[in-house]
């Protein structure tokens, strides 16, 4: 094993951990704070997957702008609300509830389980995990994006414009403040 | 093409109108682009060539015919919205624009030829169906519908955009004809494909049967259709189930069609499923447009035959019965809102005596709900017996046994409706039924009825 796969594998183990973690803290602010680790850790995932342009964007978009508004969230919002959205003690005893929900994790598990065990990620005769022509190691791939975006791509790059113009006017409408209301 | 620019642009210059405050406008303009965007749609009609916007888009007979649908549903469903925003709020112009932006993400999705058109239609669509199942601001249960469904419908996204991306792992590409050829070279050759293939597509086929509300991932359906405003729910039940089908339907009819003795199973049970859990939950319903919720997931159920017994005629089949099943809801929610304007109530009850007082509203309702049970002589007669012959012919007999039970079953809730009409007597004032709601209901009677007893009128356009 070299220094490259033990280091994607230790970034893919921090992912893992710390995403179960956020996910089984009760506290929500903690589970905020080590989102950040994961985050973290999956970008540099992007990076051995060599689209480090993602990872950038992931960086800049996800942890630097997504977690901060949440965590303004958490700063705006009052004390109570927040004690409140905590789960009550008792609710984890009931474990008769959480069986349903248990198999269908269960039956996931296995199907993801099942389908890797049969991959084989060091490809078959001949066949490079990137296939000819697509990526090597020193493209310049912001450049490649650019030119996929304006050329293979412009159609949906283009019909994305119109999604955000739609959840822009949605999220005005939904947000102001009405006659009624006030 | 041109369409979607048309209706692109439509809303963002009906946008314009309401910020000049040209609300009354708003309807004509809408209707009037609708119309041209139409035009553009059935222009296209048989000048299939290939795909085209680098393999991005194909405007193939499939197309045409569901766009043509969607966009002729959207238009009656439009009529009927005159003056029914204005009570909701004074912004009219944002609904109508996001009603429009929904449309053209539906385009996107009846003809997309590449994986990323597919999630960028959905996801147009789905989103604009977000806010408008929430444009009752003040009203709780419009609330509760708009984030159910918009946690729901993340999810599923989830599940969806997971299954695109294995599909690209296992087959280095997002066209659904390269897709397709690598399937066909790979069985060909005898070399196994990638399980992230099949992982791929199980999760594609949740991700979409979440999308059609088919069981077992139909539990936001009800909540969502009974909360949100009912002209919505119109639009949510017919347009959009329209438009989930004919994605449904040419993703896997075309592009997983190699695989389909590893899919069919799955389909299968879900078709199942759907149709038992729709039909049995809308015995129990006192509330009319609780019912209408339930009987449209069992009509998911009737659709999703298409894609069990894939055959020349399953596009067809959903062509005919996406028809038969927008015509006949489109009466039957047009019927809803005027009850619920006039006497403020949606259970079985407050259609007594209907019948009498307001004989033109029962007989559409009548004619709307044979046609839901497909009884013959209505479109949906028509369109239930080619689904069944289809599922037939391609032996599964099991499943149309099981459906013609389920089809018996459904009699008896629409029924009550009829019952409720013409057998009970109650003291009530006459409805008052405006100019286009009475031009709604009969372009959609006459429609009902003309498939009903010459099917041979609308041709096969597929």
């Amino acid at each position: 094993m070299n220094p490259g796969e033990l280091i994607c594998y230790i970034l893919a183990g921090v992912v893992v951990i710390s995403a179960l973690v956020v996910v089984l803290t009760a506290n929500l602010v903690r589970s905020v704070f080590l989102f950040f680790v994961t985050l973290f850790a999956l970008a540099g995932l992007y990076v051995f997957s060599l689209a480090d342009f993602v990872a950038v964007t992931q960086v800049i978009v996800y942890v630097g702008g997504v977690l901060v508004l949440m965590l303004f969230a958490f700063m705006l919002s009052n004390k109570e609300l927040l004690n409140s959205l905590r789960q009550p003690a008792a609710a984890k005893l009931s474990m008769l509830t959480n069986i349903p929900a248990g198999i269908v994790a269960a039956g996931v598990f296995t199907v993801l389980a099942i389908s890797t065990k049969g991959l084989q990620l060091a490809a078959p005769s001949g066949m490079s995990l990137f296939p000819a022509g697509m990526l090597n190691a020193g493209d310049n791939t912001i450049h490649l994006l650019g030119v996929r975006l304006m050329t293979n791509y412009l159609l949906p790059f283009e019909l994305a414009s119109v999604f955000l113009l739609m959840a822009l006017i949605g999220a005005a409408h939904l947000a102001r403040k009405g006659k009624e209301s006030t | 093409m041109n369409a979607l620019i048309t209706i692109s642009v439509l809303a963002v210059l009906v946008l314009y109108l309401g910020l000049y405050k040209a609300n009354k406008a708003l309807l004509p303009v809408t209707l009037l682009g609708l119309a041209v965007a139409l035009f553009f749609t059935i222009n296209h009609w048989n000048v299939f060539t290939g795909p085209t916007f680098n393999d991005m888009m194909s405007y193939d007979n499939f197309a045409v015919a569901f766009s043509g649908i969607t966009i002729t549903s959207t238009m009656l469903i439009l009529l009927l919205s005159k003056g029914y925003f204005e009570k909701i709020s004074d912004h009219v112009a944002e609904y109508y624009s996001i009603i429009l932006f929904s449309l053209a993400g539906i385009l996107v999705m009846v003809s997309y030829h590449n994986m990323t058109m597919l999630f960028i239609g959905i996801e147009i669509m789905s989103v604009s169906l977000y806010i408008l199942a929430g444009i009752r601001k003040q009203d709780f249960a419009s609330n509760e519908a708009a984030l159910k469904y918009f946690l729901m419908g993340a999810f599923s996204t989830g599940f969806l955009l997971f299954g695109v991306a294995l599909i690209y792992g296992a087959a280095h590409s997002f066209d659904l004809e390269a897709i397709k050829m690598h399937l066909e070279t790979n069985l060909q050759t005898g070399q196994a494909i990638s399980p992230l293939f099949y992982t791929g597509v199980v999760l594609m086929a949740v991700g979409m049967a979440f999308k059609v509300g088919a069981a077992p991932f139909h539990f936001w359906t009800p909540d969502v259709y009974e909360g949100s405003p009912s002209l919505i729910t119109a639009f949510m039940s017919t347009v959009v189930k329209t438009a989930g089908f004919a994605a449904f339907l040419r993703l896997f009819a075309t592009c997983f069609y190699p695989l389909h003795d590893f899919w069919m199973p799955v389909i299968l049970v879900i078709t199942i499923i759907t149709l038992f859990a729709g039909n049995i939950t809308a015995l129990y319903q006192n509330n009319f447009k609780r019912m209408l919720a339930w009987s449209s997931i069992s009509h998911a159920g009737y659709m999703l035959f298409a894609i069990v017994s894939l055959g020349s005629e399953a596009s067809y089949g959903v062509f005919v019965y996406a028809i038969a099943y927008s015509a006949a809801s489109i009466i039957a929610f047009a019927g809803l809102v005027l009850m619920q304007a006039n006497t403020g109530s949606d259970s079985f009850d407050s259609f007594n005596g209907l019948g009498r007082k307001n004989p033109f509203l029962a007989f559409t309702l009548t004619v709307a709900m044979l046609s839901l049970a497909g009884i013959p002589l209505t479109a949906g007669f028509i369109g239930k017996f080619i689904m069944f012959s289809n599922a037939l012919s391609s032996m599964h007999t099991w499943l149309v046994v099981l459906a013609v039970i389920n089809a018996v079953i459904s009699i008896f809730y629409y029924f009550r409706v009829i019952v409720a009409m013409y057998f009970k007597d109650a003291e009530r004032a006459e409805l008052e039924i405006p100019l286009n709601f009475k031009v709604v209901l009969a372009i959609s009677v006459v429609a009902t009825i003309l498939i009903g007893i010459w099917p041979a009128f609308l041709p096969n356009v597929i």
